[in-house]
């Protein structure tokens, strides 16, 4: 029996490394994983430097670690194993039975880089600055997270971030806002960033400070254009444990958007809507919130005041900035994802009498966020 | 090069099995040199070329040892491997060797390993326990053979002769190795990456707010992920290296909970230990018991790592092992406490951080159980249960139970070959996923 068993596992799993090598050396390579949301790492060219050094080798290593057959149903099983073992955490992602939240904390704070950047930006212009920091579903929802992660870090980050900016800019606390809604669906289950819904309860007290009064709930037209979203955590643990999410949009009666330009790199514009449905039947369902990204957008409206407002965001805005739509005739969005876009010199600042940071705290704490402004 | 990454699984492995296997008899050694060399290669060309100069020194100057003033070519053959031994641990000498390596700690132990091969052998000439081996190639292949080049096992040059001497291949002996890489990778890439992740827990939580079970917990956490860790791979090794028909001993004999310190000692990284004792200990001991068992486990130490807390490590493994001999006694709760402390300093980066977590095992800082310790412990007591009992003698003795009864061994038997395919695919889907927390996480 023992020899039948040493020649059987040979056989089979020979069988097994042949085949899988070969489907993966044949087969047509993938340059994305949708399933991820990434590159995926392709055959490297041939450099005798990087060969002499084991650079090459490294870069093989990664295209068959990327580009091996099978590799979704590897990632499947891997998850339906780790969601049932030790902290059920996958990838850094920890898999609560009614939502994903990221595990990967970073508690170091925001560092002192980004906090010079915007005051330095602030001192340069005569427009009133607003600073809207988002939290991430983990810190709002950390008492779901392990007790090793401190209750409310995100919160003293964010609070210790708004001490170091100048008086001179208003600060909005999105936190204590959202941690007031937490029973309702105001982050997605299976994604760090807020729902439309979670973006209006922040936009109600937002839009005051701005000088506004906020356009009611019951105002708007809300279509629920698709219940099947997943989001980044999904992406990154590829855990079937919560719910797909659901992608609302608002629309307003009362006030048209006339045109959205959007600007390339090279400043080449193009035409854009409030809401592309388009990704709907893509793997980027967000993107419905205008569109792809873009290093600036001019959104013209019908509102009739003749005020001017400049968004610096991330994505996160990207489902918040609609909302702005009803109270400014022009809004220049800058996204702070373009650091080599000098948006200073095509756009006059201090033509807007008002600046609004948007960005979520998590993305505060990389030291390079916000480079745009440098 | 990492046995544990997807190339080496899906590419290499079979590749190079493959062509082993399609080769005539009198052309294996050669093909299997250039196979190793090719592996020695991928990891850096530039450390391919040291290694192959050091193998052309240390074969002529083995040559010479047993001539005229062979004493002297003796000790600067051994001064000259000692040096570079030290020299290319640290990083700056690493860089240039392993450029892309020398941030990984991990993949430079190899340098270990080969260096104290050298250093064997050439002792071994001199103290005319074994001839200088006049065939190049199979000098070469003893330092270079792939399967062994990472982390061992450290074999003397006569013992590696007769498994090249005696090699064989068939399937079965094929299926053997398979199955013995199949066991390693399920050991490293299942178990010992599940327990790592509460160890990277606890030893990020602030002192102050460790209780005792977190504690040990974590340190429980860190031996059991250690030790599957290195034993796998050198069960990997092993396995590799049956697949060409050569037998290596095994490092590792279930080592836990065994009766006594040396007992324990005995049977881990067991070829590793053997080279120690051979040239360390076994010299020194006619001075001193003690004397000889502190230097030679500090010196293990050392090896592993140049560091102030493996230095203490040695140093109380030495002393312990010493004062286990002058006692006569053997005893459980004794090897337990001695190695759990020697643990806490192997696994920290500091021995700052040694010290708090010792306080906080004995309770001085957060009490001796909380809410999170219960945490940990829900969390990951099943996976440390299966660790605990999978590393003794006990699991060893019901798989030898089960293959020995005759109305198990079949199915047993038959069920086997899927088992084998279920943990190869787990293996693989994890390290596809994420990675595998190698050795050198453990060491950073």
């Amino acid at each position: 029996m023992k020899e039948f068993r040493k020649k059987a596992s040979a056989i089979l799993v020979m069988i097994f490394l042949v085949f899988i090598m070969l489907y993966t050396l044949f087969r047509e390579k993938g340059e994305i994983s949708f399933q991820e949301n990434r590159k995926l790492a392709q055959l490297p060219d041939l450099s005798i430097s990087e060969f002499l050094s084991g650079k090459s080798s490294v870069k093989l290593m990664n295209f068959f670690s990327d580009q091996i057959a099978g590799r979704s149903r590897f990632i499947k099983i891997y998850a339906d194993i780790s969601s049932g073992n030790g902290e059920s955490k996958i990838n850094g992602v920890f898999a609560n039975e009614n939502m994903l939240l990221n595990g990967n904390i970073n508690l170091s704070g925001i560092s002192d880089s980004v906090v010079n950047r915007v005051n330095n930006f602030a001192e340069k212009y005569s427009s009133s600055f607003y600073f809207i920091a988002v939290p991430s579903s983990d810190g709002i929802y950390s008492n779901l997270l392990p007790e090793y992660i401190p209750d409310d870090f995100q919160s003293e980050q964010i609070q210790n971030f708004y001490d170091r900016l100048s008086p001179g800019i208003r600060k909005i606390n999105a936190f204590n806002i959202l941690k007031n809604f937490s029973d309702e669906y105001i982050y997605y289950r299976t994604d760090t960033k807020w729902t439309a819904y979670g973006a209006y309860c922040v936009y109600r007290t937002a839009i005051q400070k701005l000088g506004f009064i906020p356009v009611a709930y019951d105002k708007f037209t809300i279509e629920h254009v698709t219940s099947g979203f997943r989001g980044n955590l999904y992406n990154i643990s590829q855990c079937d444990i919560a719910k797909n999410d659901f992608i609302d949009i608002y629309y307003s009666d009362s006030i048209n958007i006339q045109s959205i330009t959007a600007y390339d790199e090279n400043l080449n514009q193009s035409s854009r809507s409030l809401y592309d449905k388009s990704f709907l039947n893509s793997r980027y369902m967000y993107n419905i919130y205008l569109g792809e990204d873009a290093p600036a957008l001019k959104i013209k409206t019908s509102v009739n005041n003749n005020k001017k407002l400049m968004v610096i965001k991330d994505s996160c805005a990207d489902c918040f900035i609609p909302f702005l739509t009803q109270h400014y005739s022009e809004i220049t969005v800058i996204s702070a994802d373009y650091s080599g876009f000098s948006f200073t010199d095509y756009f006059n600042v201090n033509s807007y009498e008002q600046i609004l940071f948007v960005c979520s705290a998590e993305n505060l704490t990389n030291p390079d966020m916000l480079d745009i402004l440098d | 090069m990492e046995f544990t990454s997807v190339f080496f699984i899906i590419f290499f492995l079979p590749v190079s099995v493959i062509i082993y296997y399609l080769t005539p008899a009198r052309y294996k050694p050669a093909v299997l040199l250039a196979i190793s060399s090719a592996y020695c290669a991928m990891i850096s060309v530039y450390l391919l070329v040291l290694v192959y100069i050091l193998i052309v020194l240390n074969y002529f100057l083995a040559m010479n040892i047993n001539k005229k003033s062979g004493r002297l070519i003796y000790f600067l053959s051994l001064s000259m491997n000692t040096v570079l031994l030290t020299a290319l641990k640290t990083k700056p000498v690493l860089s240039l060797v392993m450029p892309v390596y020398s941030q990984n700690v991990f993949l430079p132990v190899c340098i270990s390993f080969f260096m104290l091969e050298f250093i064997g052998y050439i002792t071994d000439i001199y103290r005319r326990k074994g001839i200088p081996e006049k065939n190049f190639l199979n000098f070469a292949l003893y330092i270079l053979f792939f399967p062994r080049f990472i982390m061992g096992a450290v074999v003397p040059y006569q013992d590696f002769y007769v498994f090249m001497k005696h090699s064989r291949i068939n399937l079965s002996i094929l299926g053997r190795g398979l199955i013995m890489f199949i066991k390693g990778l399920a050991k490293n890439v299942i178990i010992g990456n599940s327990l790592y992740p509460l160890w990277e827990t606890v030893k990020n939580i602030q002192p102050e707010k460790l209780s005792a079970l977190s504690a040990l917990l974590g340190i429980s956490a860190f031996t059991f992920s250690f030790y599957f860790c290195l034993s796998g791979i050198l069960d990997m090794s092993a396995g590799i290296s049956c697949c060409f028909g050569y037998k290596i001993p095994p490092d590792f004999d279930h080592p836990f909970f065994t009766s006594g310190l040396s007992d324990f000692l005995s049977r881990w990284h067991i070829n590793t230990v053997k080279w120690f004792r051979e040239y360390i200990f076994m010299p020194l001991e006619k001075i001193s018991f003690t004397l000889a068992s502190v230097i030679m486990w500090v010196l293990v130490g050392l090896w592993y790592e140049i560091s102030w807390n493996k230095l203490i490590w040695g140093l109380i493994t030495g002393l312990a092992v010493s004062a286990e001999k002058f006692t006569g006694r053997k005893n459980v709760i004794y090897t337990f406490i001695v190695s759990m402390l020697g643990w806490i300093f192997f696994s920290c980066s500091s021995t700052e951080a040694s010290v708090m977590l010792i306080k906080s095992l004995f309770g001085m800082n957060h009490g001796f159980a909380d809410s999170l310790s219960f945490y940990f412990l829900k969390s990951y007591i099943v996976i440390l249960l299966i660790a605990i009992y999978t590393s003794t003698d006990l699991f060893k003795n019901l798989t030898e139970k089960i293959k020995d009864n005759h109305y198990l061994s079949v199915p047993f038997g038959i069920a086997m070959p899927f088992i084998d395919m279920i943990l190869l695919v787990i293996s693989i889907a994890i390290i596809t996923s994420d990675g595998s927390h190698s050795l050198s996480s453990m060491f950073g």
